[in-house]
Parts: structure tokens; C-alpha cells; sequence
């Protein structure tokens, strides 16, 4: 919800009854006005009724994030005596990880990742997707649509093993025929631009998500305003610098939130492109906590690391959610 | 026009959603028929459940049902030839009263992938009874308590005064027990294409030391072009036993210091590898960029190698048949041929070149099996008889032990036969506990020198720092 209202100091006038709520109202006197009005069994049968999904969360989401924590201070592996006898370190996990190169190292390779696949990349595509096909003059539009959508419901593993056959070395694959027609010679295009081909590969999957949100708020645009506008003489870049992208601006800022979250925690998309090589120059950090905790088997310092990118990923919502302005 | 401060925001599903209205309560009556339902399901299906167990239990134990072992195999190689050998080990049990079934579990997967199935297995307890994997894995599964002792077993076998003492000795963890019963064993040495050398000019002689033979790789390279050494280097091969712990036996300097039972991470003979790794490196004689990619042995050693242009790779007895034999992974034609070895160059000043021996695949029981002896039984009959010998044949690995070499079709091969004399005598470096803690420390080293831009003396003291940390200070020497 934007608060542009409350800056335009059209603050809807309080009412008592009915408690219909007002976009401006405080969260916390919402839950006390909606509590108010709920008989007790009523408050029962919701208490009831949310318990599994309480109990779900708990034993799937809070339980394992907990108990991560606590691995991320002892010195557990899955093998060697560390196994069986695992002890508390207090904090030499997270002094390693901060000692070593290859933790930053991913974290930037990581940086680098979602910045040029997913808030460039997508949100660009994505926008402009949304754009395009919002408008009604457009033939053969849920073609399009369903074109972009594609992607989308491919799974990833099927997605990489396409894609590593695109990208494949030789004249076999389909990039290299493709420019092949232009003249130009075979390109290893994972071995010589390993982070160019999992970007686009990221863009390519990520366009239609992009696309459902922007389409979604485009569509929530009141017509009368965009009418409005024009009436006052402005003309189309200035419609969707001065209205429509404000009115996004919530919408915008969500996207960037999910989409930053969701790529930072992609794992089979590169892994099973390029195992996070060649070298390192792919090494994102999910294939980093990958790699320490189920191929060298150090729970704990994999389990560090990934506090780490927890509180990272919990800094980037904050940030985003400040900068936008919106509630989630 | 002006941005956010005459735009109402149209109406949002929010105004209507928190409303209360008579409609929207939950009446107390469905509420609590609701519960009851929920309630009555809930006793009736856990009722259920516990007679159904009961019912089981009883039948069970009510029939004479077979004792199912289960057998874990990873490579397509070896689960033909299990399949081809259990139902003969079936019919001896049923001679001798057992009524035992061996189910193979089957999963065809690449080491690395298969090490991180089999931990998980074995941490959830879920293990197959008998698994079979190098035997460099076995240190720290049990370290980790997830397999059973067979030194009790193995020392009453009638058969195991025929397994040569070096076996033995690699079997032992330092507490003296045996996790892992090792049922082949590989020479290591330099493969060479003798055909592509002869064609080029160079010199097939064995090389006296490695300074000769850089200058021979430096003359290969002059007149391909390419990279001529193929050595397992780094995280992505992951294999430093088939790689520069080679070169490090000849060195003189141990890894593993077996009075004290702690790691030595510092050596002059460390030194002298990394900086042999960081030459090898600098003047272009191996492949590094196939080296830093995902299965760096696809465009080595089953291409290049094949296709002549890196002529040279380190390479233990497998490669004759389950890498390069008519039936191996990437088959040379005419390979006895067109294929030569050389001896690991010497080192020392006053030694001689030499052969590594390693420990290849072991034979393990699972601590949470619920037939230990009959597991037991299973893994001596695996590496016993023809199952032994059509088994080497396969992976063109030596025998372990005597009484295989008049076999067929292990006694048809002469290059087995020769490598179970040399193992013997050579050079060797068994697993040792925290083993895979230092392979990793070294491993990440020598990426140190592909892509770090590192040199041989930083890689070996990223190593030290790195083995230090993950193996513990109080296991290593200082």
C-alpha cells in the first residue's frame, strides 16, 4: 500500500462503525479494531484452525532455521570424528569464513549475479514485456504471453541440461549455429563467459515473473488518471515517467525485493550448467554453502554461511522496504 | 505535472477484508462438530495403524522370510558383474543353511555425487548393509562410527593370511581396527603415447628426473602446441591420490606421520610439489582451463589422450581396461601398441625412478546392519574366487591378495598380473583419518596456482592454513 495518500494529507476521516479500514490505518490498530470484533470461539476456531499451518511452519521453516543457527557454532561434519562427537566453537566458523577469500569472493560473485540477471536484466525485459503487451492494439498478444510465460514452468534441472545444450562447445550447439550463420566461429561460451551465459539464462527464466507483477499493477492504474493527464497535455514518456512508474513504484520495489531473494538462493540453474566453474567465476554463494556442507561435509561452516547470506537477504528486504516506502 | 500528490489510490481489497459480519462467524455448533470429526478420524487411523504394526510383526515372525541383505553399487561396470555373481553366492549360503537374498541398490552416479549420497545415507541410517567405494572415504566414515569393525571376522577368515601385508597395513586405522575390506589395488605410473612421442622426435626413454622431463613436455608442446601433461589437479578432479600425492611419495617427505598420528603440512617436499605444480603451470604444460571446468577428465584424458594431442598423463592400471580398453570408457584401438609407461621420475639425488601403489575400492559393512555376519560372509565371498577375478578384469585393477592369478580372466592378463608383483614393492600412501579434510586443504591449493594466481611457495602455506584449520591444530604436527 503507498502512502502517498498520507503525504497529500488526504488522510481518510476515522469512522467507528463499520470498521471498514482505511489504506491509511496503523497496522497494529487494524489487528485491534479486527480482534475487537471477534466473538471468542470465534478467536478459538481461528487459533485452532491456523495450527497447522503454525505446526508446518514450525517444523519446516523456524525449527530448521533455528537448529541451522546452532550448527553454525559447533564444529558438526557428517564425516570423521566431528560426526560423532560434535562440539560447540562459539564463533570460529564465522571467523574462518571472514578470514578466507572464498567466502567474499562468492558473496561478489553473487552481487555480480543478481544485479546484471535480475535487477537489470528482468526487471528491464520484464517491464517491457509488461509494456507491450498491455496494450490493446497488439495482435496475437496471449501468444506472446505465452511465450514469455514458458519459461517459467520449465523445471530448472530441465532448464539448465536445454541450455547446456545450447551453449555447448563445437558447432553441435544451438548458440554457436546460430552465429554461426553470421560467419563467426565456434565460442566454449561457458568456459570463456561463464557469467554473461548463467545471467542470460537467469534472464531468460525470470522475464515472465517480471512481467505478471508489472502487468498486475499496470492494470491497477485507474484509467481516469492516465485520461486526466493527457487531458493536461502530457504526452507518453511523460505519462509513464510522472504516473505510471509512481503508481508502480510499490509493485517495483516487491519485485526487486522477491527476485533479489530468489536469485541470491538459486542453485540448480548454475550448478548444473557449470558447477560453479571454471575456477571459481561462478561460484555463487549458494553453491559455496553447497560445496562446504555436502562435499567436504562441514555442517557447521556451511551452516555459518548460510546465517550469514540469512542476515544479508533480511538487510536487502529492510533496505528495500524502507526505500519503497510500501508494506508487506 | 507533479509525481504522488494528487494520486488517490484506487480502493484495495484491504477495505473490505477484515469486516465482521454475523455471516462471516463460525457458529459454535460446526466448530465443535468439526473437532469431534477431526478428533474421531485422528483415534480411529492411529488405532489402525497399531493394529496393522501388530498384524505385521506377527506374520513376520510367523514366517522363516529370507534375511535381505542389501548391496550398494555406483558404476555400471561393477553392478554387471554382481549381478552375474550373486545368485552363485545365494546357492552357497542356502548349502550352508542360510536363507539370504542380496538386493543390489544400484545407483549409477559419478564418486563425487556418490560420496555425498552415501554420507547422507549414513548419517540418516540408511546405509545398504554393504557398500562398496575407495577406499579413501573409509577413514572418516569410521571416524564417524557409521561402519562396523570386520577385524574380528576378517582375522578368523581362513582366507585372509592371503592378502598381502601392504593391504593389511592400509586396511589398519590407527586404533588398529579395519573399517574396509580392499579388493583391488592399482599401480600408478606416467602413460605416454609412444606412437604420437615417435612421431614427433622425442625422447621414449624413462626419464631420470623431473627437470628432464619438463624439457621433454616443453619440446612436445613446441610442435603441438598444447598442453602435453594431463595431471588430476584441483577441486573439479578431486583426486590427489591419482595426482601430485604421487609425486610427493618420491620426495621423501610424509603426509602423515604415522608414530605421532598427526598430519605434516609443512615439508620441504610439499615445497617442492607446489612448486612444480606452479612450473607446470606457468609454462603451459597442462590444462589448466580443462582443468578449473566440471569433469575435467572428459576433454583429457577420455579425448585429448585418446586423439594423441596430450600424450602424456599420470594414470594408474585402470586406465588398460576401464579407461582405454576395448570395452572402456573412451577405447584406444591397438592400445598395448600405442601405449608405454615411464616410472614416476626420481627426486631424490640418490634414488630411482619409481611406482605408487594405491589402495583402489573397499568393501564395507554398515554399523546399523541387523545381519553383521551374514554382511560379512557377503563381502568375503566378493573377493574370493572368479567374482575376484572377473571384477579386476573389469576395472583393470591388481589383485589384493594371492590365489587369484591362476584365474580366468585374471590370469589372462599379464599387465594385472605385473602390476600385483609391482604393488608389492612400490611406493605407497594409504587413507588415513581426516583424510578427506586434508585432500580438500590440498586441493583448493593447487586451484591456488590454476586461477589464483598463486605461486608454489603461497599454495603450500594456503595448504598448511587450510588443513590446519579444517583437520584441527591438535591433529597436525607443527
Amino acid at each position: 500500500m503507498t502512502t502517498n495518500v498520507d503525504r497529500a494529507g488526504l488522510r481518510a476521516p476515522r469512522r467507528r462503525a463499520p470498521p471498514v479500514l482505511s489504506p491509511a490505518s496503523g497496522k497494529s490498530r487494524r489487528r485491534v479494531i479486527w480482534a475487537r470484533n471477534l466473538s471468542r470461539h470465534d478467536r478459538l476456531a481461528i487459533g485452532l484452525m491456523s495450527l497447522p499451518a503454525l505446526a508446518l511452519i514450525a517444523v519446516f521453516v523456524a525449527g530448521p532455521a533455528l537448529y541451522s543457527i546452532w550448527l553454525s557454532f559447533t564444529d558438526t561434519s557428517l564425516v570423521g570424528v566431528d560426526a560423532r562427537h560434535p562440539s560447540f566453537v562459539g564463533l570460529a566458523n564465522y571467523k574462518f569464513l571472514f578470514s578466507t577469500s572464498g567466502f567474499f569472493q562468492s558473496l561478489g560473485i553473487s552481487a555480480e549475479f543478481v544485479f546484471f540477471s535480475a535487477i537489470l536484466g528482468q526487471f528491464l525485459l520484464g517491464m517491457i514485456a509488461a509494456f507491450v503487451l498491455a496494450r490493446s492494439q497488439i495482435r496475437f498478444k496471449s501468444l506472446f504471453g505465452a511465450a514469455i510465460l514458458l519459461p517459467m514452468v520449465v523445471p530448472e534441472v530441465v532448464a539448465s541440461l536445454a541450455w547446456g545444450s545450447m551453449l555447448a562447445p563445437g558447432n553441435l550447439g544451438t548458440a554457436n549455429r546460430l552465429i554461426g550463420l553470421f560467419g563467426a566461429g565456434p565460442v566454449d561460451w561457458l568456459q570463456k563467459a561463464p557469467m554473461l551465459s548463467i545471467v542470460v539464462v537467469n534472464i531468460w527464466r525470470g522475464i515472465a515473473f517480471a512481467m505478471i507483477m508489472f502487468q498486475a499493477a499496470l492494470r491497477a492504474i485507474s484509467q481516469d488518471v492516465e485520461e486526466a493527464a493527457r487531458v493536461d497535455g502530457a504526452s507518453g514518456a511523460h505519462l509513464i515517467r510522472y504516473i505510471t512508474l509512481p503508481l508502480m513504484k510499490g509493485p517495483i520495489f516487491l519485485f526487486m525485493l522477491l527476485t533479489s531473494i530468489t536469485t541470491l538462493s538459486i542453485f540448480g540453474l548454475v550448478y548444473f550448467l557449470t558447477q560453479g566453474g571454471p575456477g571459481d567465476s561462478t561460484n555463487i554463494i549458494a553453491i559455496y554453502i553447497y560445496n562446504n556442507a555436502f562435499q567436504f561435509f562441514e555442517i557447521g561452516l556451511g551452516s555459518a554461511a548460510s546465517v550469514i547470506l540469512l542476515v544479508l537477504v533480511a538487510v536487502l528486504g529492510v533496505v528495500y522496504i524502507r526505500l519503497s516506502h510500501v508494506e508487506i | 505535472m507533479t509525481t504522488g500528490t494528487v494520486v488517490d489510490p484506487p480502493s484495495k481489497p484491504d477495505t473490505a477484508t477484515p469486516t465482521t459480519s454475523p455471516d462471516s462467524s463460525f457458529p459454535r455448533r460446526d466448530f465443535l462438530r468439526v473437532a469431534g470429526v477431526g478428533l474421531g478420524a485422528a483415534l480411529a487411523a492411529s488405532q489402525f495403524g497399531r493394529r496393522l504394526g501388530a498384524s505385521d510383526r506377527t506374520a513376520s515372525a510367523q514366517s522363516s522370510s529370507p534375511i535381505i541383505l542389501k548391496l550398494a553399487q555406483h558404476q555400471s561396470i561393477r553392478q554387471k558383474i554382481d549381478l552375474a555373481v550373486l545368485p552363485l553366492f545365494q546357492s552357497q549360503m542356502a548349502a550352508q543353511g542360510y536363507n539370504v537374498r542380496v538386493e543390489l541398490v544400484e545407483t549409477t552416479l559419478p564418486d563425487n555425487n556418490y560420496q555425498t549420497l552415501v554420507t547422507e545415507r549414513y548419517s540418516a541410517g540408511t546405509a545398504p548393509d554393504v557398500d562398496d567405494y575407495g577406499s579413501s572415504w573409509v577413514p572418516g566414515f569410521a571416524e564417524a562410527g557409521y561402519l562396523l569393525d570386520l577385524s574380528p571376522y576378517l582375522t578368523a577368515w581362513s582366507q585372509w593370511p592371503q592378502f598381502y601385508s601392504s593391504v593389511v597395513g592400509a586396511l589398519k586405522q590407527p586404533n588398529g581396527a579395519m573399517y574396509g575390506l580392499i579388493h583391488e589395488w592399482a599401480t600408478q605410473q606416467l602413460f605416454y603415447r609412444y606412437d604420437v612421442l615417435q612421431k614427433l622426435g622425442i625422447n621414449t626413454a624413462q626419464p631420470g628426473s623431473w627437470p628432464e622431463l619438463i624439457t621433454r613436455l616443453q619440446q612436445i608442446k613446441a610442435k603441438t602446441g598444447q598442453p602435453p601433461l594431463i595431471v588430476p589437479i584441483g577441486t573439479q578432479w578431486a583426486s590427489p591420490e591419482q595426482g601430485m600425492y604421487n609425486v610427493l611419495l618420491g620426495t621423501g617427505s610424509p603426509l602423515y606421520d604415522q608414530q605421532s598420528k598427526k598430519w605434516v603440512v609443512k615439508s620441504a617436499g610439499i615445497n617442492y610439489v607446489f612448486d612444480l605444480i606452479y612450473t607446470l603451470n606457468n609454462d603451459g604444460l597442462i590444462p589448466t582451463q580443462d582443468l578449473l571446468n566440471p569433469t575435467p577428465w572428459e576433454p583429457t584424458k577420455y579425448k585429448a589422450f585418446v586423439e594423441g594431442t596430450m600424450p602424456v598423463s599420470f594414470q594408474g592400471t585402470w586406465g588398460w581396461d576401464y579407461d582405454w580398453g576395448p570395452n572402456g570408457s573412451a577405447p584406444i584401438a591397438g592400445l598395448d601398441a600405442k601405449v608405454k609407461t615411464w616410472d614416476f621420475p626420481a627426486i631424490q639425488s640418490n634414488s630411482a625412478p619409481y611406482v605408487d601403489a594405491t589402495a583402489g575400492w573397499a568393501y564395507t559393512v554398515s554399523a546399523n546392519t541387523k545381519h553383521p555376519a551374514e554382511a560379512v560372509k557377503l563381502v568375503e565371498f566378493l573377493t574370493t574366487g572368479k567374482a575376484l577375478a572377473e571384477l579386476l578384469v573389469a576395472v583393470g585393477d591388481a589383485s589384493p591378495r594371492s590365489g587369484i592369478a591362476d584365474l580366468a580372466p585374471y590370469s589372462q592378463n599379464p599387465k594385472l598380473l605385473q602390476a600385483e608383483q609391482e604393488f608389492r614393492i612400490a611406493k605407497t600412501f594409504p587413507p588415513y583419518p581426516d583424510q578427506d579434510q586434508a585432500d580438500e586443504a590440498w586441493e583448493k591449493a593447487e586451484d591456488g596456482i590454476l586461477d589464483g594466481g598463486m605461486t608454489g611457495s603461497q599454495a603450500a602455506g594456503m595448504f598448511a592454513q587450510l588443513a590446519t584449520q579444517l583437520i584441527g591444530p591438535s591433529n597436525v604436527q607443527n
